[in-house]
Formats: structure tokens, sequence, C-alpha cells
């Protein structure tokens, strides 16, 4: 049996990080074996050559249950018995537990989560046989965000919204003494209600300007085209308006970072 | 070892202190931290634990403080309660991604302390009953080789059998300079191993000393009747135990749950008068 291999001193150790890490080994080890089997089924499924319809099901339901997979991702940390007292204790020092939980939600688990139907997606785009045009048009839409300003903003907000949900996730699980699970649940849909929300009146600001803009006579209808098209026309309405949108990407961004702050204070304060 | 320096602790702003104002030096041994149910035991043995950060005073272990966040120094205490859960397929494998944090854990003291229990420690966690669960944690944490090891009611769930292995282990497994602090309302079970005391009453300390203090100050004397000048008696089994006041050359083994059990009777104002005494 290993007597002792972490150093005893008082400086940042990433050796001290990694033993943290492996301490956690029986809960992530499960997790990431969870979320890697369930992503490659969706990757799998994805490439099947099957009808227009069942391709925008799995796709939509895929999207949703990925997305809820990486939110509710701090969930592994709550066990059936009160671990924190021991995590607590452990020496090492609370920036060391910090990067090993920050790394662990922010990079080890969107890999697992979004690796592989990434790499599927664009093996979708590559593969005339399973194609459809109005799948394929929405897909490719994805890569927008590199060119286009108010797909760049929409992808801000959402990778903002998202972080700020996982870390608030994480919070209630480092912090509540009670229903720790139930709780972290609760705090994910009440941010993803506030988001949808604000992105409710980013909508509601937008339609009124325009319907001030053409005037009583109504507005015209817009031509149809590739679904894409149509969204990235409702997406250039709602987030032409940068001004606000910049503001509420702001405040995604400081309300991430103060929740790195809250999480941080959790684990130096101990205080359980 | 352990210095409370007017330890104030309140759960919330409005709320009452758990802890009120808790000063004492704690030296090396085994002793009982004892009180009745929200007496704030549990609360100090956080603050120890540096698991609560005290509202306001200072707890330390030797000069370094409770609360510190230096990995140096943290290893210096361990809490294990009612509620630890210690991750892991088997405590051996817990064992094996704990340990390395502590550089005086013994394998071989871990050994012997589960064969003690009878216990292999490779038997899966999830299928160990609450006892033996507990005897597995309690094997791990005598052989980690802190400072200052906290357990609370560590012999809940143990039978007959294990406790007595459990006084075992405390004889050989407490170093010189370390001290084991131990939350019980079992006294008895116990008893012979208390090197001190420390009483807690609604979040206030109402005596902390060790065996030689309270031995000096009080005598227990086991008789046929109720000594006259005894400030509290208590029947036990057919013998009559007497706390008698002040008694020199006197000096004899504390029985702690008489003494916690007259403390908490009307004798007890006078008790604790006499202990808090100068000699």
């Amino acid at each position: 049996m290993i007597n002792s291999e972490i150093s005893v001193n008082d400086r940042f150790s990433w050796k001290r990080v990694a033993g943290f890490a492996a301490y956690h080994t029986p809960v992530i080890r499960g997790q990431l074996a969870l979320y890697f089997s369930v992503t490659i089924l969706f990757s799998l499924l994805m490439l099947l050559k099957i009808g227009e319809v069942a391709q925008v099901c799995i796709f939509t339901i895929m999207l949703t249950v990925l997305s809820y997979m990486f939110l509710f991702s701090p969930l592994a940390f709550v066990r059936a018995g009160d671990t924190r007292i021991i995590e607590r204790m452990i020496p090492a020092s609370s920036s060391e537990k910090f990067v090993f939980y920050m790394v662990y939600l922010f990079v080890m688990i969107p890999v697992s989560v979004f690796a592989f139907p990434e790499l599927s997606l664009w093996l979708y785009t590559k593969i005339p046989d399973i194609q459809h045009p109005d799948v394929l048009s929405l897909v490719s839409m994805r890569y927008q965000c590199f060119h286009d300003k108010s797909m760049a903003l929409l992808f801000l907000v959402n990778v903002f919204t998202s972080a700020a949900t996982v870390l608030t996730c994480f919070y209630v699980v480092m912090v509540a003494h009670t229903n720790r699970i139930i709780k972290a649940i609760i705090s994910v849909f009440v941010i993803q209600i506030v988001a949808g929300l604000a992105g409710a009146v980013h909508g509601f600001v937008s339609a009124f300007n325009e319907a001030l803009e053409i005037g009583l006579s109504g507005v015209p209808p817009k031509p149809l085209g590739l679904p894409q098209d149509q969204v990235m026309n409702i997406v250039h309405d709602i987030y032409g308006q940068s001004a606000f949108v910049i503001v509420t990407v702001l405040i995604m961004a400081a309300f991430t970072i103060v929740m790195l702050f809250l999480n941080y204070r959790a684990l130096n304060k101990r205080n359980l | 070892m352990i210095e409370l320096d007017n330890i104030t602790f309140s759960y919330t702003k409005k709320s009452v202190p758990a802890l009120a104002s808790v000063t004492a030096d704690v030296g090396s041994g085994v002793v009982l931290l004892a009180g009745e149910n929200g007496a704030g035991k549990t609360t100090l043995l956080h603050v120890i634990a540096g698991l609560a950060h005290p509202t306001c005073g200072a707890c330390r272990i030797g000069e370094i403080s409770c609360t510190t966040d230096r990995p140096s120094e943290m290893g210096r205490s361990f809490l294990l309660e009612e509620r630890s859960y210690f991750p892991g397929k088997t405590i051996r494998k817990f064992a094996e991604l704990h340990s390395r944090f502590y550089p005086r854990f013994s394998p071989e003291l871990f050994s012997s302390n589960l064969e003690a229990f009878s216990l292999t420690g490779y038997e899966p966690m999830k299928s160990l009953s609450l006892g033996n669960r507990k005897k597995a944690q309690l094997a791990y944490v005598l052989a980690l080789g802190v400072d200052v090891l906290l357990l609370d009611e560590p012999t809940n769930g143990l039978d007959i059998e294990s406790k007595g292995a459990l006084r075992k282990m405390f004889a050989g497994s407490l170093r010189e300079g370390q001290t084991i602090m131990v939350s019980t309302h079992t006294v008895s079970e116990l008893e012979n191993l208390f090197d001190g005391v420390m009483i807690l009453s609604r979040g206030r300390l109402i005596y902390s000393g060790t065996e030689d203090d309270v031995s000096s100050r009080l005598a227990f004397e086991v008789s046929r009747a109720a000594e006259d000048e005894a400030l509290y008696a208590e029947v036990q089994m057919g013998r009559v135990l007497n706390i008698l006041p002040a008694i020199e050359d006197y000096p004899t083994r504390v029985d702690w749950r008489l003494l916690y059990s007259a403390l908490r009777s009307p004798a007890g104002g006078r008790i604790i008068d006499i202990l808090h005494s100068k000699k």
C-alpha cells in the first residue's frame, strides 16, 4: 500500500491536484464512463441513414440530453452519505481543490459530452448519403459563429449561461445542508428559465422595434428559404440589437465570475 | 496541544450561539467531551477540525490555526463523525487513495486494527452493516497518525466485543503528544481510557481539566452507605458511589460516568465550584 506520495509543502502542487483527483476516482470514473457511453450511442445514431423526421427527432433529443448532462454534471459529487467532511479535511489548498473541480467540470465533462457528437455532426456534413437538406442547413449553421457577429454573440450568451448554470449547480452541491440533489436541480431550472425570459425580452423588443419601423401597415412576410436562412433572419433581428445583447453577455459573464468566486470561497471557508 | 481562545460560534447571525466564549487548553491523551444533547459538542469538534470558522475567537493546534489553508499544516487533525462517509469500493481502496495525503499513516497498524475487528478490509463497503462500516473507519483513522483525532460517538453501532477491541486499540495507537478527543454519551464504555474531560452545557464550557486535576479535588469512593460529607451519591448495582469533596492524598481513578451524572444533578453547581477552586 502506498504510504505517502504527496509532497508536504505550501506551494501550489499539481501532484496534490492529481492526488485529489485520484481520490475522486470512484466518482468520476463512473460518470465519465456513463457519459461517454451515452454520447457514443447518440453519435452513432446521428450517422444512420434514416428519414428526415427521425433525424430531426434524434438531433433534437440528443442536443437536449447532452446539454442537461453537462448542466447536471456536478451532481456526481453528491453521494449517499456526506463525503464533504472528508474532502474538506484533505490536506490540499483551496486553490488546488478548486483547480481540480474546474478542470473536471469545464474540460473533462465537456470533452466527454460534446467531443463525439461534434465529430459526428461534422461527419454528417461530409457524408451525402445520410444528409437531408433542411437538417444539413441547421447543422451547418452551428459553424456560423466564426463568421457572423450575431451568431458569435448568441454563442457567447449560451456559453456564459451554461457556465453560470453549472457553477450554480456545483455551488448548491457544495454548500446545501439538506436535499442537495433537489436544490441543485431546481437551481439549474431557475437559471434556464431566467435565461429564457431574457431571450423572450430580446424577442419582444425586436418585434416591437420592427413594428415601429414598419408602422401600422403590417410587417411584410419574409421570403421562405432554407431553415438556416429563416433562423439567421431571426437571429439577426434579435441579436442585431447589439448594445442590448452585449449587456446580456456582460451580465452573464459577471454572474459566471461571481459564481466562480462563491465556489472558491465555499471551498476556502470549509464551513459545513 | 489544542488551544481554544474565547471561541464563539453561531450558525446564523440571529441564532443563539452554539458555542459561547469557550476557552480551554487541552493537552495530549484521550479526552472526554461530554454534554447534554445540543450542548455544542459536535460544533466544537467541527471548529477544532477546521470545518467551522468561529464567529469570534481562535482555535489553534500547537501554534497553528485550526482554519489554516496551508497543506503542510492541514493534516494535523481528523474528524470522524456519525455522518462521515468514506467513498470507495473497500476500506483498503479508500485508504490507498486517501492516506497518501497523510505522511504518518501506518499501513501495519491499519492492518492490525482491521484484524482486531475481524475484518480483512476487502469487504465491499456497500455490503457492510453500520457497525462493521464504523469499525472499518475506526481502524483506518486510528492508523492515520494525526496530532489530534476527533471522534464523535465512536462506539455507536459497535458490539460488546468490538468495544473491547476499540479500548485496546486506543491504548495501542495513541502516540506521545497525540490527543484523541471523544464525544460520547456512553461514558462508561471507554471510561478507563480518559486522561481528561471537557464538559459543555448550552454552548458554554462548564469544566475542562485532566484526570489528575479532578481526582485531586474530588474523591470517588465505593461504600455501603452514602457518606455524610459526600457531594453526590449514586447507587449502582448494590454499590454506593460517593463523590467526596477535596479529600487530600486520596488519588483515585475518576469515575467519569459518575462525575458526568453528578454534574447534571442539583449537586452540579457545588461540584463545579470545587473543581474550579485553587488547590
